[in-house]
């Protein structure tokens, strides 16, 4: 009885050993830092605020201040650094990666959304919270993945997304809106890899504001990388990063106003006039 | 007729009316249902005594043939010619005529309102007068209408997200339209409804009464909630009409609200209980609002813009203040 115990309990752990090791391969994980901070090249407009709140007398009591859209802030006294930058590891990595266990956390609070920018990895859990006493409307406007679009009308309110009702394709980025409240949105980047940062920006940098505007990507494997870096007003800019174990190399993206020229500018304008009338424009070569 | 109309009342079951055409639409939605109930109760009769004379009963089968007979022919083609007439003989000019004859542009105030999934955006020209063109593809968090910001005519407008301000007797022109889907504008206290079409601009104006500004109306829809019903889920929208006062210490001002939230609201509510407060003496923070109309999906009810309505030199006062541009306060 006792040897045959001996041998399942050996057989174990044959099997568990070899199974790690061939996970080993697939969720790789190095000792190479790659670090920066995204600026924004030339003058940069000033932030703008957000619409007025006060049809919803909880949103408007949230916040003694207007509030700054975040796709407009350029940190001007701090270097020129832009905040809510998704920086990922494009391509470049072998092997799988497993969803974390832990979910992500997406909150609306103050009639915004906490974090503005996030990143996670395909499949893992996402939990989408309400902490305002007002309805709310989470509506997500992805294109890979299957969108959702569903109420969360009292605070206190969570809702977990889990392997398969989402994201479970990599996507960069989705959209996220609330159909009540159209100045509420987040971008979510979704990767099939641990390896993304988002750049800090005034809530979050510590107190420090050289912090503002710099990411961190930890525990990279050695190799050759080709990095982006996502910005919903300024767009995407990619960079290749080789990198050796233990290495910590600091790199810089550089982003200006869209690039005219792209697809979308060539497209026919149209502009309504002061009088109604409709009046065509095209933008191409400007 | 007016004796049958009295007798059912029928006002009262419409929303109170403050636009000075409404009461002509009123007027328009009675007749109607006079006539639908004077052609309904000889139909309902005839339907009655079919039902009754051609069924089937002992020794006698039902009958299921229509009458044939030359007078019921030409009868249904008069009624046809006479519809014919009344639409376009009656209907389409009066149509016409008020659709061609919007109020003189030097004395109308211009709204455009633009619709989206699922909001109202008021857009007003500000004191030049005159609107900034707009730009779908500038559309963002902080520009819902996509202002064409650098344009000087835009320099003074006012964007406002669900919440719309009106002068009193004072034409109101709005020019609705829509970013994405059919939206239906709804003022029901103002008797206006119109679909908002992506595409189109489709014009709509109407008058307030004099009377019928926001502080006006608000101690008209006074009520008194007694506090062992008090519930602050359905008094949320509501403040204080008067001064509380247990003992002659004012436990809740006139204006306070019963707090935006769930927890608090209760606590105060507790708390003026304990006091000894016997009633609330209520009224709407926001008498009068936009709604949406369109039916379908789950979230066009959703759509409610607050409507605060002024006298034209409150009016006036608020078009100087907002058109200044919004600063932030930042330390970056």
């Amino acid at each position: 009885m006792c040897k045959k115990t001996a041998i399942w309990i050996l057989a174990g752990f044959v099997s568990l050993t070899l199974a790690t090791t061939g996970a080993r391969a697939d969720n790789e994980k190095g000792t190479a830092v790659v670090k920066g901070k995204v600026v924004f090249e030339g003058e940069a407009a000033d932030p703008k605020p957000l619409p007025k709140m006060d049809a919803d007398a909880v949103c408007s009591k949230a916040h003694a201040k207007p509030q700054a859209d975040q796709g407009t802030i350029v940190y001007k006294k701090d270097g020129n650094t832009i905040p809510f930058v998704f920086v990922y590891v494009k391509s470049g990595l072998k092997g799988k990666y497993d969803a974390p266990a832990e979910p992500v956390t997406l909150d609306q609070s103050g009639c915004m959304y906490h974090p503005h920018v996030l990143g996670m990895v395909a499949g893992q859990t996402i939990q989408i919270k309400n902490s305002d006493p007002t309805n709310h409307n989470i509506h997500s406007l992805a294109k890979k993945n299957p969108q959702f679009n569903f109420a969360q009308p009292n605070a206190g309110m969570v809702k977990e997304l889990k392997t398969g009702d989402t994201f479970n394709k990599p996507e960069i980025m989705v959209k996220i809106k609330c159909d009540v409240h159209a100045w509420m949105s987040s971008f979510i980047g979704v990767c099939t890899h641990p390896f993304f940062d988002v750049t800090k920006n005034h809530e979050n940098d510590g107190g420090d504001k050289t912090k503002r505007g710099t990411f961190e990507l930890k525990n990279l494997p050695a190799g050759e990388y080709e990095l982006e870096a996502w910005h919903e007003n300024f767009g995407t800019v990619t960079q290749k990063v080789t990198i050796k174990d233990g290495e910590t190399k600091e790199i810089e993206f550089k982003m200006g106003p869209k690039k005219s020229g792209d697809a979308s500018q060539k497209m026919k304008e149209i502009i309504v006039k002061e009088n109604g009338e409709l009046a065509n424009q095209t933008n191409a070569g400007k | 007729m007016n004796l049958l109309l009295a007798s059912t009342q029928y006002g009262s079951w419409t929303p109170p009316l403050y636009s000075d055409h409404g009461g002509s639409i009123d007027k328009l939605v009675d007749v109607i249902h006079v006539f639908m109930f004077v052609i309904f109760i000889p139909w309902a009769i005839f339907f009655g005594y079919c039902l009754l004379n051609f069924r089937a009963r002992p020794g006698h089968k039902a009958s299921y043939l229509p009458i044939k007979a030359k007078v019921s022919k030409y009868a249904e083609v008069a009624v046809a010619v006479f519809e014919a007439f009344l639409l376009l003989g009656m209907s389409m000019p009066v149509w016409a005529e008020y659709k061609n004859n919007p109020p003189a542009s030097d004395q109308r105030l211009d709204i455009r309102v633009v619709s989206q999934q699922f909001q109202w955006n008021f857009h007003y020209a500000g004191p030049d007068g005159k609107f900034g063109p707009t730009n779908i593809k500038l559309v963002s968090a902080s520009n819902p209408i996509g202002l064409v910001e650098d344009d000087a005519a835009a320099a003074d407008d006012i964007v406002r997200v669900n919440e719309c301000h009106l002068p009193v007797d004072k034409p109101i022109y709005m020019r609705l339209t829509s970013m994405d889907v059919i939206h239906s504008f709804d003022f029901p206290t103002m008797r206006v409804k119109q679909d908002a079409i992506p595409g189109m601009e489709i014009p709509i104006w109407f008058r307030v009464d004099k009377s019928a500004t926001t502080d006006a109306i608000r101690p008209q829809m006074k009520m008194t909630v007694p506090m062992a019903k008090a519930e602050w889920y359905k008094i949320r929208h509501h403040v204080a009409a008067v001064d509380h006062k247990v003992k002659d210490e004012v436990v809740l001002a006139k204006g306070a609200d019963l707090g935006v939230d769930l927890k608090k609201g209760n606590e105060l509510l507790d708390q003026l209980r304990k006091k000894g407060l016997a009633e609330l003496t209520l009224e709407p923070r926001n008498p009068l609002e936009i709604v949406c109309a369109q039916l379908c999906g789950n979230s066009h009810f959703k759509m409610k813009a607050q409507v605060m309505t002024h006298t034209e030199d409150e009016f006036k006062k608020w078009v100087a203040e907002s058109s200044k541009k919004q600063k932030l306060e930042t330390d970056f």
